[in-house]
C-alpha cells in the first residue's frame, strides 16, 4: 500500500494488550485519514453514552495521509475522543514530528481503550509495543516529560505525545503536547489520557512511507514550497498569527474584557509587529513545512518573568491578554509558557479566567483565601494557571471550564460564559462576523474558529459581515467541509492559500501518493461525509437542537466598538441562519441527519 | 544570498576555475535561518536513494528544543578521521575530482568505525544495506545539491570556510559600525575620532 500503512494499532491499557487492525481501502478512501479516520474509528470503537472520563471512553490518534512523506506542511495528526469539556465529539489537531514518526512505525492510527492500573506510558517501537511505568514522571510538565522519555529510551529521534499535571488532574480542557510547542489543544483530550493513567505515547519509527509517483510528488511539493514563501503565507511567517491583532482591532472584532468590548486601547502595544520586534527569539517549523509559523518569544531583561520562553500565537495572545484586559507582554509570555508546561489549552484557560474576572467584577465571586482575579491583573492571571492545573482553591472551579463553572456559581453568570457547547470562544467577536457566528453555533466540537473556518468570508469581504441572511448556511457548510477535508488529509490550514483549486490539487496529490484514483468530487464528498459523521456522533451522544446557540451576551448586547458599533444581533437572526444551514446540509428542520443524506454520502452502514 | 550551485554543473566541471580550493567546499547551514523542517533530509534521501526514508539522508537535522536547529553534512575535513580509521583499503578515499571523501560501496563492509570517528556524525549507515554513505555534494546532479535546492529558508549553501569567515568578518565590522553609530559609506576614522 502506498501513502497509507493500512493498519491501526488497537491498545487496551487495562489488559496491557495491543493488536493490529487492518484498514480496508474503502474505509481509507471514505475517511481519508487524520480527523476523518479518527472520528470513524472512534465511532466504531466507542460504546455510546459512556462518560468522557470513564475508562471505557476511547481516544484515537490518527495520522494525516501524507505524513511521513515530503509533501508540504502535511505533518498534522488528529486526536479524537468524547470530549470531557463538551460531551460531544472532541477532535483536536496538532502539527510536530509525531505523525511522521507514527506513520513510519507502521500505523495510520492508534486506538486506545481502558485504563492502566498505574501511571503508564506507551512506547510504540516500530512494530513492538511496550507498556512502561510512568510513576517517576507523573506530576511532571510536558517539556520535562518529553526529555525524560527520550533520555530513558536513549534515542533523540523518538517523538512524544504527552500530558502535564492538568491532564492528570482531569482539567476538562487539558491538552496533549508534542515537540514542546505543538498541542492537540482543544476539547480536553489531555484529561481523557489522564483518566486512563496514560502519561504519554512515545514512538520510534524507522520505516518508510512509500509513495506511488515520487517524481510528481516532489514537483508539486517544490511548487507549493515556492508559493509558501509568498503572500499566501506572509502573515504566518512574519510576524506570525499575532499579526491579527491590529487587523481585528481595526474591524472592531477584537474581544476585550471577556467580550464586553471589541476594541483594545493598547492594541498597538501588543500588536504582532511590536511583540516580534522586542521578544522574537526563533522561528520553528513542523516536519516538512516550508512556512514555519511557530514564533518563539522570549523575555529578556524584565523581572519577574525573565527567561520565560514560549511559542506564542494569536489565539493564546488574545485569551491571556486582551480577553483578560492584560497588556503586560512578559506576563502573557509567562502565562502561555505555564499553560504549555502544565498542559492546558490556552484559549479555554484565558477565556475561563476572563469569565472569573467578570464574575469578581460583578461581585458574584468573592476572594478565596485573599486571592481574587481582576481584569488587568497580570500577576493574578499568571498565578491562577498552576492553581487550575492542580485544582487548588479557585482553580478547582475554573478547571471545569466556563460552562460548568457558571452552572456551579449560578447567579446568571452563564450570561457571560463565552462558549458554544462548552468550548470557549477563540479571538474573534461573532457579533461583527455573522457567518462566523453561525459557524460557531452549529460547530460539532463547539464554538471553534478552526473547525468552522467561517471567519474567512467575513474577514475577506466576500459577504457583508454585519448582515445575517439566507445563503450563509451554504457558505458555513462550504467552509466547514474545506476545514474538515484539510484536517483529514492532514495538510495544515496555513497552506490553504497556496492552492488555486484546493480539492482538485489535493485529489491529484492523493492519487500521486497512494496510486488510487481520486477526484475533486469524491474528495469533496469525503469532507461532507466526515462532517456528517461528526454530527451523527453528537446525536448519538445526546445532542439536541438547543445546543446550537451562542451565549446571551452575543444577542443582548450590540456590537460595542468599531465600524459596526451598535449593530444588534438578535437571536432570531441566528435562528434563521441555523435553519438555513440545516437545509443546506440536507438535514431536518430540527437539525437531524436524514436517511437520503446518509444514503447519498455512503453513511448508511454507520450504526445509529 | 546567491547560491554557488545555481549554474548547472558548476560544482562538478567548473570547480577548477574557483580561486579557492574546491576541496574545502561543503554544505553549510545557518542555524539562525534553519527552522528545523527536515526537508533537506527528505530531498537527500529522494535524490540519492529514491526513497522518502530520512534515515538514508547524508545530511542530518539536529533539533534541540526549543530553539537550536541546524542541519549538518560532511564538513570536508582536511585530515578526515573517517578516512584514517577505515580498515579496508579503498573503501574510503579522497575523490581526486572534487577533493571530497568518498565511499566505495563494493568494498565497504559496514563496520561503522567511520561513524564513530566522524566528529560531526555525518556518515549515514544505510538501514537496508548496512553500508556507510556520505555527502558528495550531489556530484551526479546537474542542479547541485538537492538539500540546498529544497531549503525553504535559504539556510543551506555550498561554501568554503574562507567565505564563511569573510561573512563573519563583515558582520563583525557592521557590528562595530553600529556601535560607533556610523554607516558603511562614512569613514570610520573620522567617527572614532
Amino acid at each position: 500500500m502506498n501513502g497509507y500503512t493500512g493498519k491501526a494499532l488497537i491498545v487496551d491499557l487495562a489488559d496491557r494488550n495491543a493488536i493490529e487492525q487492518a484498514l480496508a481501502e474503502s474505509l481509507l478512501r471514505d475517511y481519508l485519514g487524520g480527523a476523518g479516520l479518527a472520528v470513524r474509528l472512534l465511532y466504531d470503537h466507542l460504546t455510546p453514552g459512556v462518560d468522557a472520563l470513564d475508562p471505557d471512553n476511547v481516544i484515537v490518534f490518527s495520522c494525516g495521509l501524507f505524513a511521513g512523506t515530503i509533501v508540504s506542511a502535511s505533518a498534522k495528526h488528529a486526536v479524537a475522543t468524547k470530549s470531557p469539556l463538551t460531551g460531544m465529539i472532541g477532535d483536536a489537531m496538532a502539527g510536530s514530528f509525531f505523525s511522521h514518526t507514527l506513520k513510519r512505525a507502521g500505523y495510520d492510527a492508534v486506538v486506545i481503550k481502558g485504563k492502566a492500573e498505574v501511571p503508564t506510558y506507551l512506547f510504540i517501537d516500530d512494530s513492538d509495543v511496550f507498556f512502561r511505568n510512568a510513576e517517576a514522571i507523573w506530576g511532571q510538565g510536558c517539556f520535562d516529560t518529553e526529555e525524560f522519555i527520550r533520555e530513558e529510551l536513549g534515542d533523540e529521534a523518538i517523538r512524544v505525545s504527552s500530558i502535564g499535571p492538568a491532564g492528570e488532574n482531569l482539567v476538562r480542557y487539558a491538552c496533549i503536547s508534542n515537540d514542546r510547542g505543538r498541542q492537540a489543544g482543544r476539547t480536553g483530550p489531555g484529561a481523557v489520557m489522564g483518566s486512563k493513567n496514560l502519561k504519554a505515547i512515545a514512538v520510534r519509527g524507522s520505516g518508510v512511507v512509500s509513495v506511488d509517483n515520487s517524481a510528481a510528488v516532489y514537483q508539486v511539493t517544490r511548487e507549493l514550497n515556492t508559493l509558501a514563501q509568498g503572500p499566501a503565507t506572509g502573515k504566518y511567517r512574519h510576524p506570525g498569527t499575532n499579526g491579527n491583532v491590529l487587523v481585528l482591532n481595526r474591524l472592531g472584532v477584537f474581544p476585550t474584557r471577556n467580550f464586553q468590548r471589541t476594541e483594545f486601547a493598547k492594541a498597538d502595544h501588543i500588536s504582532g509587529e511590536n511583540i516580534y520586534r522586542h521578544y522574537h527569539d526563533k522561528t520553528v517549523a513542523c516536519a516538512a513545512c516550508p512556512i514555519a509559523c511557530e514564533q518563539i518569544m522570549r523575555v529578556a531583561g524584565a523581572e519577574p518573568h525573565e527567561g520565560a520562553r514560549v511559542s506564542l500565537d494569536y489565539e493564546t495572545l488574545f485569551a491571556l491578554g486582551p480577553c483578560c484586559d492584560i497588556d503586560d507582554i512578559p506576563a502573557i509570555i509567562r502565562a502561555a509558557e505555564l499553560c504549555d508546561e502544565f498542559g492546558l489549552d490556552t484559549i479555554s484557560t484565558g477565556v475561563t479566567i476572563a469569565w472569573a474576572m467578570e464574575a469578581f467584577e460583578k461581585r458574584l465571586l468573592n476572594a478565596q483565601d485573599g486571592f481574587e482575579l481582576r481584569f488587568g491583573d497580570a500577576e493574578a492571571m499568571v498565578a491562577v494557571i498552576p492553581m487550575i492545573a492542580q485544582r487548588e482553591g479557585l482553580g478547582a472551579l475554573l478547571a471545569e471550564g466556563s460552562r460548568r463553572a457558571a452552572e456551579t456559581l449560578g447567579k446568571d453568570s452563564d450570561y457571560f460564559a463565552m462558549h458554544g457547547k462548552g468550548l470557549e470562544f477563540a479571538g474573534y467577536d461573532p457579533r461583527g462576523m455573522k457567518t462566523y457566528a453561525l459557524g460557531l453555533a452549529v460547530g460539532t466540537r463547539g464554538a471553534c474558529h478552526n473547525r468552522s473556518l467561517a471567519y474567512e468570508p467575513d474577514l475577506q469581504g466576500q459577504v457583508d459581515r454585519h448582515l445575517a441572511e439566507k445563503g450563509r448556511g451554504a457558505l458555513a457548510m462550504k467552509q466547514e467541509d474545506i476545514a474538515v477535508t484539510l484536517d483529514s488529509v492532514g495538510v495544515c490550514k496555513f497552506l490553504r492559500g497556496c492552492f488555486s483549486d484546493m480539492y482538485e490539487e489535493l485529489a491529484q496529490l492523493y492519487t500521486n501518493v497512494t496510486g488510487w484514483d481520486m477526484n475533486s468530487t469524491e474528495l469533496r464528498r469525503a469532507g461532507e461525509r466526515i462532517s456528517n459523521l461528526k454530527k451523527l456522533f453528537n446525536i448519538r451522544e445526546g445532542w439536541t437542537r438547543d445546543l446550537d446557540r451562542l451565549p446571551p451576551r452575543i444577542h443582548e448586547e450590540s456590537v460595542p466598538d468599531g465600524p459596526g458599533k451598535n449593530i444588534p444581533f438578535p437571536r432570531e437572526e441566528l435562528e434563521i441562519m441555523v435553519a438555513d444551514y440545516y437545509e443546506a446540509r440536507g438535514w431536518t428542520a430540527d437539525g437531524r441527519v436524514t436517511q437520503p443524506t446518509l444514503d447519498r454520502l455512503g453513511l448508511a452502514d454507520v450504526p445509529s | 544570498m546567491g547560491r554557488m550551485n545555481s549554474e548547472p554543473n558548476t560544482l562538478v566541471t567548473d570547480q577548477r576555475k574557483l580561486s579557492i580550493s574546491p576541496r574545502y567546499q561543503y554544505v553549510t547551514c545557518s542555524s539562525a535561518l534553519c527552522v528545523g523542517c527536515q526537508l533537506c533530509e527528505f530531498a537527500c534521501a529522494m535524490f540519492k536513494d529514491e526513497t522518502m526514508n530520512v534515515l538514508q539522508s547524508r545530511i542530518r537535522l539536529v533539533r534541540v528544543e526549543p530553539v537550536q536547529m541546524k542541519s549538518i553534512a560532511c564538513q570536508s575535513c582536511a585530515d578526515p578521521a573517517c578516512l584514517k580509521i577505515c580498515h579496508l583499503p579503498g573503501a574510503m578515499f579522497i575523490n581526486a575530482e572534487n577533493g571530497l571523501v568518498a565511499i566505495d560501496e563494493d568494498i565497504c563492509d559496514g563496520c561503522t568505525h567511520c561513524l564513530d570517528a566522524c566528529p560531526f556524525g555525518v556518515i549515514a549507515l544505510d538501514p537496508d544495506t548496512k553500508l556507510a554513505k556520505i555527502c558528495d555534494l550531489c556530484a551526479d546532479r546537474a542542479e547541485g545539491p538537492a538539500c540546498v535546492e529544497i531549503c525553504p529558508k535559504d539556510a543551506l549553501e555550498v561554501l568554503t570556510p574562507e567565505v564563511i569567515a569573510q561573512r563573519s568578518r563583515k558582520n563583525a565590522l557592521h557590528q562595530l559600525l553600529a556601535e560607533w553609530g556610523t554607516t558603511e559609506s562614512e569613514s570610520i576614522c573620522a567617527t572614532v575620532e
